[in-house]
């Protein structure tokens, strides 16, 4: 219960410093929101009544105070540039990254257990082998670009889905789902391959050792092995980069959502930051770091839960 | 009036005046790759997608600033008076008009019939309440700045608006393209309600806008049922999800990006009415010198600028007017100023500076065609002893840094009028002018300028912009290079497109074939 609190309470502190740091990035990057929203046409005294209108003229700290008493208290504010709530604005731009999120999570998963104790099973055969080079190739390509291979070639090449025709969950769910899937393959591979090739290592050493060995002497087979033993105590450092990768796989949905035009949070933080809209922008970061927050939290407690050993 | 910025190609648009008639801005040529002839009949119905590189900046006709906005507004909204493909101000929401003699009466007939969509009909007090809005001055500055020298809008009777000017100003019709509201409505963000072709359907941010066809529309109706404009934020994007389908038409590509699309679109060129040019900053050492700019002018050719970045697409140009206002552009001009080096050389020596100097080219890097162009030009100026470097910044930082707060060297952009303006296109040289982001000053200039916009006399005023063109050009103001190419991909499912000299997509005259 005690680690509980405790990491509640570091969690609250670092979204603190987040939200701070937002606040500070706007103040120190060039470009003035009301001269954005304005334009060319911006005039001295236009500027000055349309940052009067914003709020902008206040000092940040009273700006800071104001926004987070408001964010407590469930109110995000109002877009800048839409002049809507930014609740409104980014509500059902939620269940789209997480979606695509969870898509991609899946496909790591699905691939690199099993992949991982094919490995194993076959150690240095040509399986093995043959996957180690694939493993090293696809984990030192970036996302976009296999977002982009995947769209010429299953796009324009093959034809298998529309490049840029996302559908709407609203109008199909099984169309959404069908278009995220590329996308979710995209953000999935170089971390499928970094997982498989540290699930394939730890299980490796796992399988060195003693009580694997007795276990083995006393009859058991591989498969009984691996999946009573070796799996469990095999896949523990693997659970950390897990949750490091959830954390990756959220970040890079942001530039996986520009290249398959995808309308989530990554689309609307990217297009909000050029439009300066500090209200939207300051939600999403915060919202991003709270789920990557939550994940790191689950992972320590899971963590705990498999091993008994480690004590925080 | 306002006017704003599109992302893949940066316009700085002017707040604008004038044009009565016959500015014609359309170079229209149809060029077909290979088999993309059209064949079969138009029909009436069906819908249409289209690309746009980023998503509208408001749906309140007053409010929305970004040229991209307007473009895709053009459709839904109506002044008293509109612009047509042409260039010339035709009646809209007004059926007729009348200026007094004197240039500071202007009464407006309004149209039999004319409907908003929500069906209401468009009364006086609609178009009173519309343009007080836009001169309401109680939040410091009115909405349309040119409004400041309105006295008082007054309803004479149930069809007819009077609008009486503070000033004399032959000028003004051009500002009646402010759109017609309804009166006392606020739903603007979420449910707009005007008077054009297309009506309002729905919206998503980030996403799209949809509109459909107004049934009820007093001019030619559209052909289309319905038109979805589709945000395609990434520019690299544009041309995959036009072959893979999920857009049918996208407008302002590059010229690389128009070789991509070799099948089942056509293309339609013109250009993007706009004036690109190395603006210099006129107040800051050496560029305050006349020879030196001069200088400038002859190491810089335009024609291999063009030539480099859009196969030669685009028109030379040589002051700031651009050939889509007809009536004013003087084509003499273009040429001025032939690539010389050893003229160049002489007259940096005649300037002291015989070894020539370092020169600093700010750009907004998310411009391509600014980029490139300045890419050019840095080569170009090593011939005459010109130390350019190029300055990338993002777009926002440009607006602060380099328009606002004029903290540059020089700089590549476009300059447009958002109104088939000749007077806002010079207005801007004049001394403490607020857009005269270069520092351009010359008492002869602003002394032409003034007898320009009071004169009465069309044929005289004319001459008078005509001779505020050629100081530009002679004193080398800036760098002039050229109006852009503007290149609209359009599927072969659909034909139609019409350009304007402005910067609006009508959607009305496109039409499906079979």
């Amino acid at each position: 219960m005690k680690f509980v609190i405790k990491k509640i309470a570091g969690l609250i502190i670092t979204l603190l410093i987040v939200s701070i740091l937002a606040f500070l990035a706007f103040e120190v990057i060039p470009g003035d929101p009301a001269r954005t929203i304005l334009g060319t046409e911006a005039t001295e005294g236009k500027v000055q009544a349309l940052r009067e209108e914003m709020g902008l003229n206040r000092p940040l700290p009273q700006r800071y105070g104001q926004w987070l008493g408001e964010f407590i208290m469930g109110d995000m504010g109002t877009s800048y540039s839409y002049q809507i709530p930014v609740r409104d604005m980014i509500g059902d731009k939620i269940p789209i990254t997480i979606t695509l999120t969870v898509i991609a999570f899946f496909f790591i998963i699905l691939f690199s257990i099993p992949v991982s104790v094919l490995c194993v099973r076959y150690e240095n055969k040509l399986v093995d082998r043959l996957f180690l080079i694939f493993n090293q190739i696809t984990m030192s390509v970036p996302p976009f670009f296999v977002g982009i291979v995947f769209t010429v070639l299953f796009g324009l090449l093959f034809r298998l889905f529309t490049p840029g025709g996302y559908v709407p969950y609203t109008e199909s769910v099984s169309g959404f789902l069908g278009y995220l899937i590329l996308p979710g393959a995209a953000i999935a591979l170089p971390k499928a391959a970094m997982s498989t090739k540290m699930l394939r290592n730890s299980l490796l050493a796992e399988m060195r050792q003693d009580y694997v060995r007795t276990a083995m002497s006393r009859g058991n087979g591989f498969w009984r092995v691996l999946m009573r033993h070796v799996l469990r105590n095999g896949i523990l450092p693997v659970i950390t980069f897990l949750g490091w990768a959830i954390a990756d796989v959220i970040t890079n949905s942001i530039v996986i959502e520009q290249v398959f035009g995808i309308p989530g949070l990554g689309r609307t933080l990217i297009s909000s930051i050029s439009k300066r809209d500090y209200p939207v922008v300051e939600a999403v970061i915060v919202l991003i770091a709270v789920v990557i927050l939550v994940i790191n939290v689950i992972v320590d407690l899971l963590y705990r839960k498999l091993d008994k050993r480690i004590e925080v | 009036m306002k006017k704003g910025v599109t992302r893949t190609l940066l316009v700085l648009t002017v707040a604008a005046s004038i044009a009565l008639s016959g500015c014609s801005g359309e170079k229209k040529a149809e060029s077909s790759t290979g088999s993309n002839k059209l064949s079969g009949n138009p029909v009436e119905g069906g819908s249409i997608k289209v690309g746009i590189s980023q998503d509208l900046d408001s749906l309140d006709p007053h409010k929305a600033v970004a040229a991209g906005t307007k473009e895709v507004l053009f459709n839904v909204y109506e002044g008293l008076i509109k612009p047509d493909k042409d260039g010339n101000l035709v009646g809209a929401v007004a059926s007729d008009y009348e200026i007094s003699d004197d240039a500071k009466v202007y009464t407006f007939t309004l149209r039999d019939g004319v409907k908003f969509h929500n069906g209401n009909d468009v009364t006086a007090e609609d178009v009173k309440y519309s343009i007080d809005r836009c001169a309401d001055t109680s939040n410091g500055e009115p909405l349309v700045s040119a409004y400041s020298i309105i006295e008082t809008v007054n309803i004479l009777d149930d069809k007819t608006v009077e609008i009486r000017l503070t000033e004399p100003n032959t000028e003004f019709l051009a500002y009646m393209t402010t759109a017609i509201i309804p009166k006392d409505y606020d739903s603007f963000e979420t449910a707009p309600v005007g008077t054009g072709p297309f009506k309002y359907v729905s919206r998503s941010p980030q996403e799209n806008i949809i509109l459909e066809k107004n049934e009820d529309y007093w001019g030619e109706k559209a052909h289309l049922d319905k038109v979805e404009f589709k945000v395609v934020a990434d520019a690299d994007m544009v041309v995959t999800n036009l072959k893979g389908g999920s857009i049918d038409m996208a407008a302002r590509l590059t010229s690389s990006q128009a070789a991509e699309l070799t099948e089942g679109f056509h293309l339609e060129e013109g250009t993007m009415n706009l004036v690109q040019a190395l603006y210099l900053n006129n107040d800051v050492e050496p560029l305050n010198n006349e020879k030196v700019r001069q200088a400038l002018s002859y190491a810089i050719n335009p024609d291999e600028i063009m030539d480099m970045m859009a196969d030669g697409k685009g028109v030379r140009i040589g002051t700031s007017m651009y050939p889509g206002l007809k009536k004013y552009y003087d084509d003499e001009y273009a040429n001025y100023y032939e690539q010389d080096f050893e003229k160049a050389k002489e007259l940096l020596k005649e300037a002291g500076y015989p070894d020539g100097f370092d020169l600093e080219i700010t750009v907004s890097s998310a411009d391509q065609p600014h980029v490139d162009t300045a890419q050019v030009i840095v080569e170009q100026l090593k011939n005459i002893g010109v130390n350019a470097t190029i300055k990338p910044i993002e777009w926002e930082a440009w607006l602060e840094d380099v328009y606002a707060n004029r903290q540059y060297q020089s700089t590549v952009v476009g300059v447009d009028a958002a109104n088939l303006s000749a007077r806002a296109m010079l207005e801007r040289f004049t001394s403490g002018a607020s857009g005269n982001f270069v520092n351009f000053s010359d008492e002869e200039y602003d002394k032409i300028f003034k007898e320009a916009i009071t004169t009465t006399d069309e044929t005289k005023q004319t001459e008078l912009y005509k001779k505020l063109e050629a100081i530009l050009a002679e004193k080398a103001a800036n760098v002039y290079i050229q109006d852009l190419a503007s290149l609209v991909a359009v599927s072969n499912k659909y034909d139609g497109y019409v350009f304007y000299p402005l910067y609006v997509q009508d959607m009305s005259t496109i039409y499906m074939v079979e």
